[in-house]
């Protein structure tokens, strides 16, 4: 709740300008699977998203309902320096959370929430044309039921560097949670340097 | 369609199969240093013993359960790509029945236009590179 009157806030600010875009366009943008930042693939019933996240999104997550331009910059700045992503997960035929899907016991279960929670990392990485990294950081959203979508956010980072002019950034999930195999999330950096840029002021 | 050639050039399981091969091989030499250390500690009969023991066996267990590529998950789950492939493919191009010949003869002949193997395997690498 606090989340969506942070983004109503901020989207009210923003609208009072012109030329730029507000919070609520920059998501429609992101979603918007033409502008080549959310990648999907459907895998019998199951069905995975990773979705790439700029900078800006996540200032904005970050900060309060109202804040400093300032701060928001230099949040921005310290989200330059990795790139962000979030992998998410759905049954499209059953409408209940997918960490129940195929689950045959708690063991089951148990070792599910217990390889999302801190396997993940090992099962994904990102690829560029040099290296192969894995995520510095995840952290996984559970959903307790309350929700069809589970989701994992993935941050990596290098020292180099490297990483933020990488071409293409591939996401490799090797999935041993849900047994759908190897799949590739390609994200293009001309993509991710035509995202428009927020209206903040 | 020939499911032979599709599950033989399908990138998802070269993939899989090169993983499949890393991780047994990570696991042999793991296995090799645990034997070299069991060894070792029973000469000199050290308090170690017991631990390396069990994690000698849990690891040489692994290998066993884990050597058949066609029994690993993944390659099940890189088949059913391919089962996903073929049902949006044939939905996309209103098709009402896929045969898939395999070498168990329960196809035996069809006319070359009717097969879409190289058209498939095609659209399916296309969509593993995303």
């Amino acid at each position: 709740m606090k989340s969506i009157l942070k983004l109503f806030a901020f989207s009210v600010i923003a609208l009072s300008c012109t030329g730029r875009y507000d919070v609520n366009d920059l998501h429609v943008w992101i979603n918007d699977e033409e502008n080549g930042l959310i990648k999907e693939r459907i895998i019998d019933d199951l069905k995975l998203t990773v979705k790439y996240l700029p900078p800006e999104v996540l200032a904005i997550k970050e900060l309060d309902v109202e804040f400093e331009k300032a701060a928001f910059d230099s949040l921005v700045q310290v989200y330059s320096n990795q790139e962000s992503f979030l992998i998410s997960f759905e049954s499209r035929l059953e409408n209940k959370d997918v960490v129940y899907k195929n689950v045959s016991d708690k063991e089951d279960y148990n070792r599910r929430i217990e390889q999302l929670s801190f396997r993940i990392g090992e099962l994904i990485s990102l690829k560029t044309s040099n290296d192969k990294i894995s995520p510095s950081l995840f952290h996984y959203e559970r959903a307790y039921g309350t929700s069809k979508v589970n989701s994992v956010f993935l941050v990596f980072t290098d020292k180099s560097k490297k990483l933020l002019s990488a071409e293409k950034l591939d996401i490799v999930f090797v999935d041993e949670i849900f047994k759908t195999g190897i799949s590739h999330f390609v994200f293009k950096r001309s993509d991710i340097q035509k995202i428009p840029s927020l209206n903040v002021r | 369609m020939r499911n032979n050639v599709l599950i033989e050039n399908y990138k998802g399981i070269e993939e899989i199969r090169e993983y499949h091969f890393q991780q047994l091989q990570a696991q042999n030499q793991k296995l090799d240093s645990l034997t070299n250390l069991y060894a070792k500690a029973k000469e000199s009969n050290s308090k170690e013993l017991k631990v390396l023991e069990s994690e000698l066996i849990s690891t040489q267990v692994w290998i066993n359960n884990n050597r058949n590529l066609l029994e690993n998950p993944l390659f099940q789950g890189a088949l059913e790509q391919i089962n996903s492939y073929i049902a949006e493919y044939s939905e996309r191009n209103n098709l009402d029945l896929v045969l898939g010949s395999n070498l168990e003869g329960n196809i035996m002949y069809g006319r070359k236009e009717l097969d879409i193997t190289e058209e498939i395997l095609e659209g399916l690498n296309k969509a593993y590179d995303n």
